[in-house]
């Protein structure tokens, strides 16, 4: 009895430091970033993202040749 | 808008190595500090191909995960951006990046390293956008003025794509059929995953 009591103990001891840690990132620590449209589009996201979308549709060889 | 994305179409890149120019000298970065760099497998061999890598701005990014002193954060758009007063330059980034992306200016002698650097997307860091700080550390904000990154816009092939993954991914799809070959999207998958679901922002930045 006292052997298996023993045996276990061993086993356990061995293996504890075959498990992995869950890896997640930490909180960010850094200064705050402001919005990309708030320096030059005052704030307005929708104007900001319709100049992206067109000048996306300048890298689409297909629609500038139409 | 769903997220920034890069796609390189393999099919496309001649290796002209104009996105490594048009980004090194938009950002002045220093002397052997490149963000951006062209990969050719098979050189010299038929078949070759080259793809222009920098940072891929990952969903589930390990340069987050490991960094000690959690100088990364992600905006709305899904860029991985990093803080330099943060950042020890100790260099796990770089270990942990299938990308090769973050680069260490030498920061004085013996080898010593300065703060990583690396693509920002154009999206510049957290200072105020447009200023000369922000120039200083992180290079142009291209972003903030409603412009994509200059290696995707200076591309003369159209092969470096970047934008909203939506837009990006409907360019390519569009060119894929078309020539009826070449669809496969390098470093996507490993990049962002098999659904390419955005990761949520981070807390604790702004964006």
């Amino acid at each position: 009895m006292r052997t298996s009591w023993v045996a276990i103990v061993v086993v356990a001891g061995t293996v504890a430091a075959c498990g992995e840690r869950v890896q997640t990132a930490g909180d960010y620590r850094g200064k705050a970033d402001a919005k990309p449209y708030e320096a030059n589009f005052g704030g307005d996201k929708a104007k900001w993202e319709a100049a992206l979308r067109a000048r996306s549709q300048n890298q689409n060889e297909y629609s500038r040749v139409q | 808008m769903a997220r920034m994305k890069f796609l390189c179409d393999a099919e496309r890149c001649i290796e002209c190595n104009g996105c490594v120019t048009a980004c090194k000298n938009e950002h002045e970065t220093p002397w052997g500090i490149s963000r951006r760099r062209v990969v050719t497998l098979g050189d010299g061999k038929p078949g070759e191909t080259s793809i222009s890598v920098a940072c891929m701005h990952c969903s589930d990014a390990p340069c987050m995960a490991v960094c000690p002193t959690d100088c990364f954060y992600r905006t709305d758009e899904g860029l991985v951006l990093h803080d330099k007063d943060q950042c020890i330059g100790c260099g796990y980034c770089f270990y942990a990046c299938p990308f090769g992306a973050p680069q260490f200016p030498q920061a004085g002698n013996f080898g010593l390293r300065g703060k990583m650097d690396k693509c920002t997307f154009c999206a510049g860091g957290p200072e105020k956008d447009n200023s000369e700080e922000e120039f200083k550390k992180y290079g142009r904000n291209r972003l903030a003025e409603g412009k994509l990154p200059l290696c995707a816009e200076m591309c003369a092939t159209k092969a470096l794509l970047a934008g909203d993954a939506d837009v990006i991914a409907e360019i390519f799809r569009e060119r894929a059929l078309r020539r009826g070959k070449g669809g496969q999207l390098w470093g996507w998958q490993h990049a962002y995953g098999k659904d390419g679901a955005p990761a949520p922002a981070r807390e604790g930045g702004k964006t």
